[in-house]
């Protein structure tokens, strides 16, 4: 176990499409500058789903923002870069965005309702993607209909010449990602695609996301704060807390072998269908990021937190040669903590029924 | 924890909502000929889809709708009948209802203190007692004596998400509805609202219709679970027959999908649908809620009925 610098060398076989350096972003608000970003790194490997799990606050969702230019105005890219294909997103103007935006990186909003135009047909708003590309009408039109069936909306005939409001929010959001897909990207970011949708109709697009992954080879970055979900989706995770990664492995690594105690009090503050027991909440609220706290953001609502946390804040720590986190626990000379019992009794449970399984 | 008498016991409510005039008039049966008792000091689960009727239930049951037929019986006395001022203030007295949105359902105008303590003013309790009331109810749900004074803004979803339970508490009811509590709040913060209900309940002795559409938070808190589809009760269960051996098609659609926090066995995980129309022949027998085994029952036909009992007997 080692401190790592923060170019960190990846598996050296995976191609990387988007690699995210030392990401830093403020936003100017009424009180101040708020620190909603704070020196983010992480790599997108070709063909791989990568998952951002946070609360709302903790700079997930600004992070994607950046990376597909719609950052509001009071937003400050203080530093770092975001490389994709040979450029620095943070620095090409809104012409050259505009050719890679929606047509080399899709997004799939959270609430297809208000993602969609509401009076504009659908088929219209899939075909706009395509004729803006300089593909003729009848083309566009034929190109919408394969999307469309590809997606799993029956009597794509018939629908294509209807409104949102025709549509369940399970469909809308299907429209919604038929659209991301009309620019044949090669990245796709999906922002809690889901969370407004039902239990029934989630598991269904989830499914439809992985298939549509597999059949493109597309990589994608996924944004949620669900750990069921992730748990489906991901190859890789990264967990962020207020504004900064705090831990970042595989799936496996993350659900099995967590080290940061965030990730322990995120896996262990919700129940499964085998939770019993006391739930272990975690006490406070996240930190306000105009005056972020000194040391490690976490320590103020950490259990396992040690003198040195409310001091300095931790650097990253490699575990394996995709596993890191960064907390003060890890250090060599810091004393032996382990995780908390309940979390390692779930754990031992999923393994469990993993066997039952496979 | 509980025991054997019902305190709230619903039978065959509906509650239809009409639109339009005339030649356009459209009914939705929102709930339909929905039946069920809770017991004294249980946690009863309302699960289902959005658009099921789970939320229209509650509602109903708390005369926030004017039911269109059925009955109601709370602790004895029917509450379903023609709203009068004296039934109006005994349901204000024993039920109160905790909302979903924390940010919608607290008057952005008011200090905490007139918030928590409107109820106990209207019934005539001087200020002194309230004010004393209110900080002893902030104390309890984990807030301070000096938060009274603030305005719901100043406060975080979690926080005012305790506000909106120490509302509903301060009257002491005998039940709560509690219409999704915690999914507007962050995951961090949806267990510590958890344990404080169940702490709450524990102490005051309480009975919670608790309504969510998150089948895990609803197992855990729950003793029985009513599952519904489409305006109709489908499935009555213990929380742990439900989950071991669920009967009705479509619960066994919603539990398949309830995404775990496992990436071994998500990955292998199999989905099943639910097709009414291709998992029902209705043709020859009429469905009905029948009971399966003791405190398990299911709304189908009588075929489907042996069939449920025999897989029950494997």
């Amino acid at each position: 176990m080692s401190e790592i610098s923060v170019n960190t060398p990846q598996t050296p076989q995976a191609e990387k499409v988007l690699e995210v350096r030392d990401l830093t972003i403020n936003f100017r608000a009424y009180g101040g500058l708020v620190q909603a970003v704070r020196g983010v790194n992480f790599d997108l490997h070709r063909g791989e789903t990568l998952a951002i799990v946070g609360e709302s606050g903790s700079g997930k969702s600004v992070s994607i923002k950046t990376i597909m230019g719609i950052l509001p105005n009071n937003a400050i890219i203080e530093s770092g870069e975001i490389l994709y294909d040979g450029m620095d997103l943070t620095k090409v103007d809104e012409a050259k965005m505009h050719e890679i935006r929606g047509h080399r990186i899709g997004l799939v909003f959270q609430d297809p309702l208000s993602a969609l135009n509401p009076i504009m047909k659908v088929g219209k708003q899939i075909m706009e993607v395509l004729t803006r590309r300089g593909m003729s009408r009848q083309d566009a039109y034929q190109r919408a209909l394969e999307l469309m069936r590809d997606v799993g909306i029956p009597e794509a005939e018939k629908r294509i010449e209807q409104y949102p409001f025709q549509f369940s929010g399970g469909m809308r959001q299907r429209i919604v990602i038929a659209i991301a897909l009309a620019g044949d990207p090669e990245i796709l970011i999906c922002d809690e695609p889901t969370t407004a949708l039902d239990v029934t109709v989630q598991a269904k697009i989830l499914e439809l996301i992985n298939q549509i992954k597999e059949e493109r080879n597309l990589s994608v970055l996924f944004i949620t704060h669900d750990l069921g979900v992730v748990a489906q989706m991901a190859d890789r995770i990264a967990v962020m807390y207020a504004g900064r990664i705090v831990e970042m492995g595989t799936a496996e690594e993350i659900f099995f072998d967590p080290r940061h105690p965030y990730t322990w009090a995120l896996l262990s503050s919700m129940p499964d269908l085998e939770t019993y027991e006391r739930l272990e909440a975690i006490p406070g609220t996240p930190p306000n990021m105009i005056h972020p706290p000194k040391g490690d953001a976490f320590a103020a609502r950490n259990r396992y937190a040690l003198k040195i946390d409310f001091k300095r804040e931790p650097p990253m720590f490699r575990i394996t040669e995709t596993h890191m986190a960064a907390t003060w626990l890890l250090h060599p000379s810091a004393p032996k903590v382990d995780m908390p019992e309940g979390l390692a009794a779930r754990i031992a449970r999923m393994k469990e029924a993993a066997k039952n399984v496979g | 924890m509980s025991d054997d008498r019902n305190i709230l016991e619903v039978e065959h409510l509906c509650q239809y909502f009409t639109t339009g005039h005339r030649g356009n008039r459209l009914t939705v049966k929102a709930v339909d000929d929905v039946s069920f008792s809770v017991r004294h000091a249980e946690t009863f689960g309302l699960v289902g889809e959005s658009g099921c009727g789970k939320t229209t239930t509650g509602r109903a049951i708390i005369r926030l709708y004017d039911p269109t037929s059925g009955t109601v019986h709370f602790d004895g006395r029917i509450i379903s009948g023609k709203m009068t001022r004296e039934l109006s203030s005994y349901l204000s007295q024993n039920m109160a209802m905790i909302f979903q949105d924390p940010i919608e359902s607290l008057n952005p105008r008011m200090t905490i203190e007139e918030i928590i303590g409107e109820g106990l003013l209207l019934r005539g309790m001087d200020r002194q007692r309230v004010h004393e009331a209110v900080v002893g109810m902030l104390h309890k749900v984990g807030l301070t004596e000096e938060h009274a004074t603030r305005y719901p803004h100043e406060f975080s979803g979690g926080q005012r998400q305790r506000i909106g339970i120490a509302r509903a508490m301060i009257l002491k009811p005998r039940l709560i509805i509690a219409d999704e509590p915690v999914s507007a709040l962050d995951v961090s913060i949806q267990a510590q609202v958890i344990n404080l209900l169940n702490d709450l309940k524990e102490e005051m002795g309480l009975t919670i219709l608790f309504i969510a559409h998150n089948l895990s938070v609803v197992k855990y808190f729950s003793d029985r679970i009513g599952v519904m589809y489409f305006g109709k009760m489908v499935e009555i269960a213990t929380s742990k027959q439900l989950y071991e051996h669920p009967l009705h098609p479509y619960t066994r659609a919603l539990l398949s999908a309830i995404p775990q926090p496992n990436p071994l066995t998500e990955r292998h995980r199999k989905r099943i649908d639910y097709v009414p129309e291709r998992d029902h022949d209705y043709s020859h027998e009429k469905p009905e809620m029948r009971m399966i085994e003791p405190e398990h029952y299911v709304y189908c036909s009588e075929s489907e009925f042996k069939r449920y009992q025999k897989e029950l007997c494997l």
